[in-house]
């Protein structure tokens, strides 16, 4: 029988894997996935107090995420693109042309 | 009211979280980009059958329309517009970052479950409102209600975001003319001088 906590741990192991793919990647692309995994850890914490505590607002606030992820995607993904046309490598160790 | 799970449910709750934590650890342990997203839109699924088992069915139906319908294949486009490359897993500058990152890993993870452990026991004593009282699409209805009368401001607000993001988008894949734009000399020296012109990758029109 679950219960919430085992949504809540899923959650907690679903976020802790995005930050580790954030953390050891040099791939920017796949650093951009972590944050999409991260994000969607927290959107199940949200379904699962919604669900919890029998109320919508979670899900509105999961609702509210998942818009702000989509344009976080598209703006990011242009910066990558666009990055990639002045450098042509996108290794995000070798982006340190802003370091002072 | 309390919240409790048919053993059916149960099978299908220990399945998704399993088969969505696996898919997660392959999300940051492909050498490919493309396994990376792939394994994404399968932890994004079983996400949405999670969402399903909490009575959230409009919530699940936006995690596959929105998620891995538009948002993922944004990315495989970008992948393969890119050309798929295999980076090593972490850069020579920093010899001890892969073991911070698991200290530091393994201390978020401990955290998180700590405190989860502490606070759900009596931050959830059961359900207070009437939300999720009715069980199928009267869900969706209350949830509709709720996001066009009490959060009508932030879902209004979202179509301005939306369209801030396209006019970024469009400005920043925007095809550049090359006498116009200058590149700062700092830029300059670090690119190298003559890409090839094969190797010039298509740019985009977003």
């Amino acid at each position: 029988m679950p219960h919430a906590e085992h949504f809540l741990v899923l959650s907690a192991i679903l976020f802790t894997l995005g930050t580790l793919g954030v953390l050891i990647r040099r791939d920017p692309l796949i650093m951009f996935m972590s944050i999409e995994l991260m994000l969607n850890s927290v959107n199940l914490t949200f379904v699962t107090f919604s669900r919890y505590l029998s109320s919508p607002d979670g899900q509105i606030f999961v609702f509210i995420i998942v818009t702000v992820a989509a344009a976080e995607v598209v703006v990011g993904l242009a910066l990558i693109v666009s990055v990639f046309q002045r450098a042509q490598d996108i290794d995000v160790d070798d982006l340190d042309q802003m370091r002072g | 009211m309390p919240v409790s799970f048919t053993p059916v449910e149960s099978v299908v709750f220990w399945i998704a979280a399993v088969i969505a934590v696996m898919s997660g650890i392959g999300i940051i342990t492909s050498r490919n980009a493309i396994y990376s997203a792939l394994s994404l839109i399968v932890t994004l699924a079983q996400l949405a059958i999670l969402y399903l088992l909490l009575n959230a069915q409009f919530i699940a139906a936006v995690q596959i329309l929105i998620y891995a319908g538009a948002i993922m294949v944004l990315f495989l486009f970008v992948i393969t517009l890119l050309g798929v490359r295999n980076y090593p897993f972490v850069g020579d500058r920093l010899p001890f970052q892969r073991t911070a990152a698991a200290i530091l890993g393994a201390f978020l993870l401990f955290g998180v479950i700590y405190f989860v452990g502490q606070s759900a026991n009596t931050a959830i004593t059961g359900g207070t409102g009437t939300f999720n009282a009715q069980l199928n699409a009267g869900n969706v209805q209350a949830f509709g209600t709720q996001l066009f009368t009490t959060f009508v401001f932030p879902f209004e607000a979202t179509p301005l975001l939306l369209i801030v993001a396209m006019v970024g988008a469009v400005a920043l894949g925007r095809r550049r003319r090359a006498p116009e734009v200058t590149p700062p000399p700092a830029l300059e020296q670090e690119t190298p001088p003559e890409p090839a012109p094969e190797a010039e990758p298509e740019k985009v029109e977003i």
